[in-house]
């Protein structure tokens, strides 16, 4: 399972909502929703199948494109990259 | 009860053989030889994660991750069951584990996607660890304990004023906040957050946020700390971090990627520029909404969110044995690339020195959960299992500006974000000397070395005492 967002441009409650009922109907695990997004999970296929782009290594090895019912210009999707602490 | 179960999958030899059926004995030196072949692990990932378990390859070419519980037995062929582990004799159990845990009734079976590739699963079983300590121990490294910290900082002045932090939330997202006879004797308010699906807060395998969270609560000892455990999920955890409405987060952590411009970014890795641009607006909405927000500056690194101009970032000022203040020769400074015209730090907080060699001079002795990474570090053997390591960096001087944020905010409530900042830096003692980790020399004012300078607590209460009453 791979951990995801689907992150919006600006902070809408009401819209993340609605775009995390598509991404549980298509398949998608959810983890949160937040005014600034969906916070998801679920195998390469699934996120093969609804982003139109190849997994490779855990990341999009082309760019994902957004299903019909997301709009790309307010909303794009990432896998979290692991940071480093500052010990 | 977790949702997830933690599963291990060792993969087979290169010549196909496996440690559990090739040799009745394991010795070192057969455990060696059928070492477990890294292609094999890069092989069995694709159908690990197709089967639902969240699996990434170890330092040691084995995978480990999660799956849902409730398809558990579907996969490996047998059901759970839960154990308990009672305390012993009074003994402190080690919050690095959990008192209760999740064990198979048998041996896994391999799925059958799996079997060219893996030749054994299992449940890892936390250990047990004991002998953590209220006091730390006493070696002969040159090192700071927590009350000098505060000593430095004029926290402790400000405590004798009662300026202690009383009730100002104060959150922090890290890799885990576990239980220490140190917390429990000062009698500080902590609390920790849960988000579904990952790893419970208490569980620090690091020690990394259970020793930097030391560094919030010596400067505001009253403050109501929040931990949220970070798991590498870093918008979800600074977003649960808000949705606990605190007035300062403090992240010791980032990305060292702050060496291109953000159009370069985009174009080189648009998975993490997509991240970064989430971020950015998830941290200056916090702002916006009158939440302190502070980074640390990183440790030679070029670190972004630190270098945000809306955050704060805290580099680094070493105290030497001789008492005399030295920007540190471990932290970071820069000048953005990503925002044209911000430089980082904007003021210090206090970090060792660094060195090629240990031990490391001036960094400060910081409770850890035994067993933990950080547990005995920079110590001497006699004392390295004691519940207690040597450390700081960055990801030290960015708690302790936090605890001072939550003092200024317990006598003047209403001063915004950036009142904060520029209160800081008009307080703080300029540094003159010293490099840092980047190679920028401290000088006379404002430098790129350490900003501002170091973070004075007492003079910046009564700056925020002045502005509340006039």
């Amino acid at each position: 399972m791979l951990n995801a967002k689907l992150a919006l441009r600006y902070r809408d409650k009401q819209l993340a909502e609605k775009y995390a009922r598509y991404l549980a109907r298509v398949g998608f695990v959810l983890v949160k929703t937040s005014p600034r997004g969906v916070y998801f999970r679920g195998s390469p296929n699934s996120f093969e199948k609804t982003f139109q782009a190849k997994i490779e290594d855990r990341e999009f090895a082309n760019e994902p494109v957004m299903p019909d019912y997301i709009d790309p210009s307010i909303a794009s999707v990432y896998f979290p990259t692991k940071p480093t602490y500052f010990v | 009860m977790t949702n997830n179960i933690r599963v291990r999958l060792v993969p087979k030899t290169k010549d196909n053989r496996s440690i559990t059926v090739d040799y009745d004995e394991i010795s070192s030196q057969s455990a060696k030889l059928l070492k477990p072949d890294a292609g094999k692990a890069r092989s069995a990932l694709r159908p690990a994660l197709s089967l639902g378990i969240s699996a990434k390859v170890t330092g040691h070419n084995s995978l480990e991750g999660d799956i849902p519980r409730e398809r558990f037995k579907e996969l490996f062929g047998t059901t759970l069951e839960e154990t308990s582990r009672e305390s012993i004799s009074g003994a402190e159990f080690s919050s690095a584990t959990p008192k209760s845990f999740t064990t198979p009734r048998q041996e896994l079976k391999v799925p059958k996607e799996l079997q060219d590739t893996i030749a054994f699963a299992y449940v890892p079983t936390p250990p047990e660890f004991f002998s953590m300590s209220t006091i730390p121990p006493n070696v002969s490294v040159y090192h700071l304990r927590l009350e000098d910290v505060s000593r430095i900082l004029e926290g402790t002045l400000c405590h004798r004023r009662g300026w202690t932090g009383r009730n100002i939330k104060v959150a922090m997202t890290d890799s885990g906040f576990a239980s220490h006879p140190y917390f429990n004797s000062q009698g500080y308010r902590i609390e920790r957050v849960i988000i579904p699906g990952i790893e419970h807060p208490l569980i620090d395998i690091s020690g990394h946020g259970t020793g930097e969270s030391a560094n919030v609560l010596i400067m505001a000892p009253d403050c109501h700390f929040v931990g949220i455990k970070h798991d590498n999920y870093s918008a979800l955890a600074i977003e649960t971090a808000l949705e606990q409405n605190p007035r300062i987060i403090t992240n010791s952590w980032g990305w060292d990627i702050d060496r291109q411009s953000k159009e370069d970014l985009k174009k080189n890795d648009p998975n993490l520029f997509n991240e970064i641009v989430d971020l950015e607006n998830i941290i200056s909405d916090a702002i916006d909404d009158g939440v302190t927000v502070i980074f640390a500056a990183g440790n030679g690194h070029k670190a972004f969110p630190a270098c945000m101009p809306e955050v704060i970032s805290v580099g680094g000022v070493t105290a030497l044995e001789d008492g005399s203040l030295v920007a540190s020769s471990y932290a970071s400074s820069f000048r953005s690339q990503m925002y044209p015209n911000c430089q980082v730090p904007d003021i210090c907080g206090i970090v060792g020195e660094y060195s090629q060699t240990a031990p490391l001079q001036g960094h400060i002795m910081l409770p850890v959960p035994s067993g933990s990474r950080y547990e005995g570090k920079n110590m001497p053997d006699e004392h390295k299992n004691k519940g207690w390591g040597i450390f700081s960096g960055t990801s030290a001087s960015a708690p302790q500006v936090a605890g001072l944020v939550a003092l200024i905010l317990q006598i003047n409530p209403d001063i915004s974000p950036n009142q904060i900042k520029s209160l800081l830096s008009d307080t703080a003692k300029d540094i003159i000397t010293g490099t840092t980790r980047s190679g920028d020399n401290a000088s006379l004012g404002y430098d790129l070395a350490t900003g501002a300078g170091l973070v004075r607590a007492f003079k910046a209460c009564l700056q925020a005492e002045a502005l509340s009453s006039g």
